[in-house]
């Protein structure tokens, strides 16, 4: 009787938990940080490779990774490094020519921080790139890199 | 035995909570420890932070109580096997915990999840010989 009252109390948490899991997947607002959609202010691999070298990169991880290896000509620019990282940017920067932002992965969160205050300084069109280095590392091949 | 019970309700609900806010950030904790494809990882990011609000909530209420502590024993005992195995690969993991994204010291975080495990099994045992 114990174990049963046990399995019941258990099965009947579990589908709570799984009913609120999946309302969270379906009513979050900020779910297309980590689904498959492609959330406002992103782009793919794909199209960012299509862009070719018309592109400038903005890489927004630790110095550590971006020494390991980062995209052809990114320049490094986080929250932490802005002061003096951001005019050399601007430098580099072409009106109208297109930034694309990147960090680690998907659920990296430095790389939409960093597009952000890109555009509240007037810089456009900036996008992030979805999925970050990881998914660029990942590419199929033919695709960048 | 009531007060203990609130204390780890509370402490679950709020962790929990927490993760269930921002999942993104709980992604790269789960994602970090390299154990699954990415879509069993966002499956995990919203199913163990759902299981812990549910299961600390249930413990407040003092309801389901039997049921609430063996999904938290579960989820301890990944905890700890998910730190273990991710300590043995040497792997430079965040924890997560409560919606933050630190990277861990495994000692710690061992530490800490024993003894939550102590405490759980303790208020199991507390429950099994009311019963």
């Amino acid at each position: 009787m114990a174990r049963h009252r046990l399995l019941r109390e258990a099965a009947g948490l579990g589908a709570l938990a799984l009913l609120l899991a999946a309302a969270v997947w379906r009513l979050h607002p900020g779910r297309a940080a980590w689904t498959g959609a492609v959330g406002p202010g992103e782009i793919t691999v794909a199209r960012a490779a299509a862009l070719g070298d018309a592109v400038l990169w903005v890489d927004a991880r630790p110095q550590a990774a971006y020494d390991q290896g980062h995209l052809p000509g990114a320049l490094r620019l986080t929250e932490e490094v802005w002061e003096t990282a951001f005019l050399p940017l601007l430098d580099r920067w072409v009106p109208g020519q297109p930034v694309i932002v990147y960090c680690d992965s998907r659920a990296c969160r430095a790389s939409h921080r960093v597009a952000e205050r890109l555009r509240q300084a007037g810089v456009q069109p900036v996008s992030v790139l979805r999925g970050g280095w990881a998914a660029w590392q990942a590419a199929p091949p033919g695709d960048p890199p | 035995m009531a007060p203990l019970r609130w204390g780890i309700g509370g402490l679950f609900l709020v962790a929990g909570g927490a993760k269930l806010w921002d999942p993104a950030q709980f992604l790269i904790a789960v994602e970090s420890f390299r154990l699954g494809p990415p879509p069993l990882a966002v499956v995990a990011a919203l199913v163990i932070p759902s299981l812990e609000l549910v299961c600390g909530a249930a413990l407040l209420r003092g309801r389901a109580v039997g049921g609430a502590l063996a999904w938290l024993a579960l989820l301890l005992l990944l905890f700890l096997g998910a730190l273990a195995s991710a300590w043995a690969r040497g792997l430079d993991v965040t924890c997560g915990c409560f919606g933050a994204t630190a990277h861990i010291q495994y000692p710690w975080f061992i530490a800490r999840d024993l003894g939550l495990l102590a405490l759980v099994g303790w208020l199991a045992w507390g429950k099994i010989r009311r019963a």
